[in-house]
């Protein structure tokens, strides 16, 4: 384009767009008498007749060409993955009307008129965060707000829940994987998985899921799977054959989504519902680190090795090797890893020590109480990496911070149950039904509206919702809350078939690599296989008398 | 000179804006819609490339470009993937990846850029 006008235009020679080009078929000038020895050659007879023979070989080859060799794509579907209104006043509306009908309904017997209020309030902290009339930050923070404005507490109760500690060990881990992300760290270890995996693409699978799901256990699930995502059509391209590097990239993206949600269980911080949880279970229990942690990790190591069996056979892909030529020569461009990097790594690892032995070193140093707590850790590991640098408040203030209010909201929302008696109306409700079931039986029917409702809601919001309600159930039937809490939290992570379900599904979904149908038929098959050994793995835990 | 201009949104027309200053540059201008901020405020009358530029297609149409400098705008919205969870780190690891699988210079342009 020149700029010789005023107003520019982009005016390209035509070479520049190039349109296929179509060679005539070479004429042939006649027949050539025969030269030299050899066998002598057919001499057409009409030419009109071989150019058009020739013409419609040459369209018809390339109709086959065509037919089969598909290039990869990504990423070229219409432009509607979250592109959302700022503000939905409809859905505003319908979230204030589902409260007033509560509202409005008759004070059922047995419950304070503050317990009425917070059911209302139960009913707008469940619609508005699922319908998001406005940006999630913004919906979690009304619920708070709408806490007062029902007169269930004032200002001072209604937002302490934001001040918890849980709060700041998912700020911690938000800011840690902005640091991972800004170094490219994640990006590095997968190079090295592929590398180590010598182009087999089942140790390579694995080798992604691995870091995928053992990151996501420490930093926010999200944003390890949206960095893995290029290098997975990356790996996908070196695949020889078109068409298997489709399936393989299939693959690849959801093993990338279900090892990030799956790695999430281990740890508090590795999702929001788990925080919130943790946080509502704190108030009646020690919850901390290590005591989620017991649970979480077997539970991944459990569920992470059939999700890799399962999933290229569920796309039918051949064993493949693919090319690691590209990523040794990337690592080599990367060179070593730099000072910040290494600090980054030491922090990291350091960090994770004090998550899980904290309690211990306390006590072996007699410090101060909670001084290695999970939260003052985490800020601790941010704070060293703004100082020396590796981080700014530049980069650390982009983070997700509707996660952050999100857990505040469902903080907030379970206090608020707790204070009026609405949760243990609930219970009460409830309860005689549920103490009247066997375990196996309660515990499958809790798992299953779980797993059913979360293909359609995304996670957190449903785990401020599940948590103070089975607490509270559990009290009132006389069971350990974990029995209740834990499955029912930990089947959450198991949204593997819609995009609502999660933000991982959302991301794979907009990549336009797989079909509805394809993400449907394999987050069935395999979310119904890791929710049947989930079951197993908490009745077992019951047989055993351990939960 | 020869510029392939990735994006045309805020941040690729404040790029244009610049670039027009010599009138030597030719700019060949792709974008994921075929009118982007650029063709709204008539900077450019269209995109040359309706197309989302990715790791997987970024060489088949630099090879037909043949740009001397590639410039990548890391807008999430000039990637068309709205504003979801994630979007943000998902973009920037793709140009990122756009960046190392290109066979021709590139250089991604910051959002200060916009200003």
């Amino acid at each position: 384009m020149t700029y010789q006008r005023p107003r520019l235009k982009s005016a390209l020679p035509r070479q520049v767009t190039l349109a296929p080009r179509r060679h005539p078929p070479q004429e042939h000038p006649g027949p050539r008498p025969v030269q030299g020895p050899g066998p002598p050659r057919a001499v057409p007879r009409d030419p009109t007749a071989i150019r058009a023979r020739a013409a419609t070989r040459t369209v018809a080859t390339k109709r086959r060409l065509q037919r089969r060799v598909i290039p990869l794509e990504v990423l070229q579907q219409p432009i509607q993955a979250g592109v959302r209104k700022v503000f939905d006043l409809r859905q505003l509306l319908i979230v204030l009307a589902l409260t007033g009908l509560v509202l409005a309904l008759p004070r059922p017997a047995g419950l304070s008129p503050e317990g009425h209020r917070a059911l209302a309030l139960f009913m707008f902290t469940g619609a508005i965060l699922a319908l998001q009339p406005a940006p999630l930050p913004i919906a979690a923070l009304l619920v708070p707000v709408m806490r007062i404005a029902l007169g269930i507490n004032t200002v001072n109760e209604a937002f302490a829940p934001f001040g918890s500690p849980v709060e700041f060990l998912i700020l911690g881990s938000l800011f840690l994987a902005e640091a991972l992300r800004k170094h490219g760290l994640t990006r590095r270890l997968a190079l090295h998985a592929i590398v180590l995996s010598g182009g087999q693409f089942s140790l390579l699978l694995l080798g992604i899921m691995a870091i995928t799901g053992g990151l996501s256990m420490f930093v926010l699930n999200t944003a390890t799977a949206a960095v893995l995502i290029p290098v997975a059509i990356t790996i996908a391209q070196q695949v020889p054959h078109p068409e298997e590097g489709r399936r393989a990239l299939k693959v690849l993206l959801l093993a990338i989504a279900y090892s990030a949600s799956l790695g999430a269980i281990a740890t508090i911080m590795g999702s929001g519902e788990n925080a919130i949880a943790s946080g509502l279970l704190a108030q009646v229990q020690p919850m901390g680190f290590l005591d989620w942690m017991k649970y979480g990790l077997p539970v991944v190591l459990l569920l992470l090795p059939p999700v890799w069996l399962l999933l290229p056979r569920v796309f039918r892909l051949p064993p493949l090797r693919i090319d690691i030529s590209p990523a040794v020569q990337e690592l080599q461009r990367l060179g070593r890893l730099s000072g910040p990097e290494r600090e980054l790594v030491v922090v990291l690892l350091l960090s994770v020590t004090l998550w899980v032995g904290g309690a211990s070193f306390e006590r072996m140093f007699r410090l101060p109480p909670t001084l290695l707590s999970s939260a003052v850790v985490a800020v601790g590991a941010v704070a060293l990496l703004s100082i020396e640098e590796i981080v700014t408040w530049d980069d650390l203030k982009g983070v997700n911070w509707g996660v952050f209010f999100v857990i505040g909201a469902g903080l907030s929302l379970g206090d608020a149950l707790n204070r009026t008696g609405a949760s243990q109306w609930f219970a009460e409700i409830l309860g005689p039904t549920v103490s009247g079931l066997p375990y196996p039986a309660a515990l499958a029917v809790i798992m299953a509206i779980a797993f059913a409702i979360t293909q359609f809601i995304n996670n957190v919001p449903l785990g401020a919702i599940f948590a103070p309600v089975l607490i509270t159930l559990a009290q009132a039937t006389g069971m350990d809350p974990i029995r209740l809490v834990l499955p029912a939290i930990f089947t959450l992570a198991l949204s593997f078939t819609l995009p609502s379900g999660s933000a991982r599904m959302t991301l794979v979904a907009v990549t336009g690599a797989l079909e509805g149908q394809e993400t449907l038929r394999a987050g069935l098959v395999v979310g119904s296989v890791c929710l049947g050994m989930l079951y197993l793995f908490f009745l077992g835990l019951s047989t055993l008398g351990w939960i | 000179m020869r510029v392939w201009l990735i994006g045309a949104g805020k941040i690729g027309t404040a790029a244009l804006l610049q670039l027009r200053k010599n009138p030597e540059i030719q700019v060949v201008v792709s974008d994921p819609i075929p009118n982007p901020t650029a063709v709204e405020e008539g900077i450019i009358e269209r995109v040359d490339y309706v197309e989302n530029v990715t790791p997987v297609n970024v060489n088949r149409l630099a090879r037909r470009i043949r740009p001397d400098l590639v410039l990548l705008t890391p807008s999430v919205v000039e990637h068309g993937l709205g504003s979801m969870e994630g979007a943000a780190a998902l973009v920037e690891a793709l140009n990122y990846e756009i960046a190392s699988r290109c066979e021709y210079p590139v250089l991604i342009l910051s959002h200060s850029n916009a200003r």
